[in-house]
């Protein structure tokens, strides 16, 4: 291994000239005088890029270019790398390696989560494990094997298609794309971003659940907890999702004598105009204990409960009301959004199906709606 | 899961099977409630005729748009409507499309398509008064889906366009074009469509740190725009549909500001029509073909007795770029990372 990475790096004038990179060399100049003699001063010929193309480049053989794609043994990881990153560079169509592969690395999943962190600031953040489960469940019940992972300096053979679950780095699209890989986003997206994404839909989730709060009768809302929800990892969608969410409620629905509070400066901002006359928005603080919060996490349960309100800052807090008046009814209970695993999980499947069939995956957010219990 | 039968139907009731037999063969000797009632339980709990379990029953939709929507000549609801006929042919179904007054909307009559009798499903395009849409979801006996509008009570099953997410990348798509300076142009208050995009512009400026204006959010549809435009305009709009984007640059346009040299625009729904801007105007394409489709599918589940109550399919589009946008980032390769 060590010895291929360096004679990649140092000698790749003796490897063009030796090998059967020689041949392949040879017959690039040919085409390109004959293309050149054609016709036009159109600067740059659409030509399909061919694996010799690539030895050429690189000054590697043709066959070290045929296994670094295909993900067969024998090729140090910097010279895959490398090849890898040049095919995707100069357009190679990774499909047909796929396509050709299907029966022997086809089945391969790499499933990425990132590592639990030490001081368990992580049960925030990762899908819940029960969906996970299902996931694979479904993808090994159906000839896939799946294989976890944490880095991509891990990756030794060509995986049919990666999944990159919540809360993936964004970074790590990049790489993927860069190395040809195909990947799912599961549990989050990025609109702004092409790509396949398959998750639950926060944004509506979290003003269905401000709804069902107001409709039991909570007389105070507010939502997320107070401070302290700031993770490096967290992709934004989820936590923004829930914040836009309930909002989008309270514009609609928000009943004469109930009161929501908002502590977030981008909503604030907002609020100072709302095109919905029966709200009226006022800085400062709940007058009482908020009856009804809207968490994104099954973790923050136990925040919202320790939070006291006293840690809100008053001049980033808003109270929105209708009139004033109302019986207080605390509420008790939980209502909890489940993960849609199966919708998900089946549609994962079918996706990595075509994937298999076509080389291709579609560049679309898919969104599925959870359960409320 | 247990099968359902007419056993299953009348305990649910508690009545007896006798009743249930009557009620759904049609039959005299039920009051015209219990019938309801019992036909309405029948498909909700997914009860098949045998008839409909070996799979001969012919769909046949009764289809239902409001009249402001349906202009004569071209537009976006009668497109959806042609594509909706489309996607009944391969499962044979047939339609038979009844346009909504105001006057039936606002007093709360039945539409002919339920009214009939002749129809097992019912489609439903573009949005309606929630007071209407209400009612017809309680007096439906049959499946009921929306196509581009959402049920309040949230039962009966939807399909939309990915509003929020579109929206999203639009204006993502002037933020990767250097635009700081960003507006919206929409009215909150019309329907939920609109606000879902109006969410999709706020997520968007806000993951790019973006501060959103107050005045920069404009009511395309008030009467008195032009009067009400603030003096200092942001450099760019993001529109929530291509209407609103062609009458903002009708009104731009007599202050003398040019598009996209002074000010970018962009859109949503890719259908102007035969409009002008329609091969100028960067915009989310919406894929009715898909949304039909999918609405069909609801449909035909429910009438197999395959029915989810509640559920909410929303198709994503893809944006469409053209020359509604200027560049300033300067790199000439925005949005690439």
């Amino acid at each position: 291994m060590i010895h291929a990475c360096c004679a990649g790096e140092t000698g790749p004038c003796l490897l063009r000239g030796r090998k059967s990179g020689d041949s392949g060399a040879k017959k690039i100049s040919l085409k390109r005088i004959n293309s050149a003699g054609q016709n036009s001063p159109a600067p740059k010929e659409k030509k399909t890029i061919r694996m010799r193309d690539i030895a050429a480049k690189l000054g590697v053989s043709t066959v070290t270019v045929s296994n670094a794609l295909r993900g067969k043994p024998g090729v140090s990881p910097e010279v895959a790398a490398k090849v890898r990153e040049l095919a995707v560079e100069q357009g190679y169509d990774l499909g047909r390696i796929r396509r050709g592969q299907r029966h022997e690395t086809g089945s391969r999943i790499l499933v990425w989560s990132p590592m639990p962190s030490d001081d368990g600031t992580d049960r925030l953040w990762s899908m819940p494990e029960a969906a996970v489960r299902t996931i694979t469940g479904v993808l090994e019940s159906n000839g896939f094997t799946v294989i976890p992972f944490t880095s991509l300096d891990e990756v030794r053979e060509m995986p049919l298609g990666v999944l990159l679950l919540y809360p993936a780095e964004r970074g790590v699209r990049g790489k993927l794309d860069r190395m040809g890989i195909p990947w799912i986003g599961i549990g989050w997206y990025d609109a702004g971003r092409d790509g396949c994404y398959l998750s639950d839909d926060v944004f509506h989730e979290s003003a269905r659940m401000t709804e069902l709060l107001l409709r039991k009768g909570a007389q105070s809302v507010a939502c997320g907890i107070p401070s302290g929800d700031r993770n490096p990892l967290e992709p934004r969608c989820r936590i923004r999702d829930t914040r836009l969410g309930y909002e989008r409620t309270l514009w609609h629905h928000l009943l004469p004598g109930q009161t929501a509070l908002i502590n977030d400066q981008n909503q604030i901002q907002a609020f100072q105009k709302t095109p919905f006359p029966n709200i009226t928005a006022k800085p400062g603080l709940l007058p009482e204990a908020v009856q009804g919060w809207i968490l994104g996490h099954d973790a923050y349960l136990q925040d919202a409960r320790m939070h006291s309100l006293e840690s809100l800052q008053p001049e980033s807090s808003l109270v929105l009301e209708d009139a004033a008046g109302g019986e207080r009814i605390y509420l008790k209970k939980a209502f909890r959004l489940h993960f849609p695993d199966q919708q998900i999980a089946d549609r994962t499947l079918e996706l990595l199906k075509e994937l298999k069939s076509t080389g291709r995956l579609p560049k679309a957010v898919e969104l599925f709606q959870g359960v409320i219990e | 899961m247990k099968r359902v039968t007419q056993k299953t139907i009348a305990e649910e009731l508690h009545t007896s099977t006798v009743t249930v037999s009557n009620a759904l063969s049609g039959r005299g000797g039920v009051s015209e409630q219990m019938r309801s009632r019992i036909l309405q339980t029948a498909w909700k709990l997914g009860y098949q005729t045998t008839a409909q379990a070996a799979g001969s029953v012919t769909l046949s939709v009764g289809v239902i748009v409001a009249a402001r929507y349906m202009a004569v000549g071209k537009s976006f609801y009668w497109s959806m409507y042609q594509e909706l006929v489309r996607a009944l042919f391969p499962v044979q179904g047939i339609s038979m499309l009844e346009i909504v007054e105001p006057e039936a909307e606002q007093g709360l009559h039945l539409p002919a398509a339920l009214e009939s009798g002749d129809n097992n499903a019912l489609i439903v395009i573009g949005a309606m008064s929630p007071e209407y849409l209400t009612f017809l979801t309680r007096s439906a006996q049959i499946p009921v889906v929306l196509l581009d509008s959402r049920d309040p009570d949230l039962d009966c099953c939807a399909v939309l366009s990915g509003n929020y997410t579109g929206m999203y990348r639009m204006t993502q798509c002037l933020i990767d074009h250097g635009f700081r300076k960003i507006g919206f142009a929409g009215d909150l208050t019309e329907n939920d469509n609109i606000l879902d995009r109006y969410f999709g512009y706020r997520a968007a400026m806000e993951d790019a740190g973006l501060a959103i204006i107050p005045e920069w959010v404009i009511n395309d549809q008030d009467p008195a725009l032009e009067a009400h435009l603030p003096a200092r305009l942001p450099d760019a709009f993001a529109c929530y549909n291509d209407l609103a984007a062609v009458r903002l640059t009708r009104v731009l346009s007599r202050r003398g500001i040019r598009i996209p040299e002074d000010l970018s625009l962009v859109g949503y729904d890719d259908y102007l029509a035969d409009d002008i801007f329609n091969h100028t105007l960067t915009t989310c394409h919406v894929d009715m073909k898909r949304m039909a489709e999918l609405a069909v599918q609801l449909a035909d589940r429910g009438v197999r007795g395959q029915w989810t109550p509640g559920q909410l399919l929303q198709v994503d589009c893809p944006m469409i770029e053209r020359s509604s946008v200027r560049d300033l980032s300067g790199t000439g390769t925005a949005g690439k990372e």
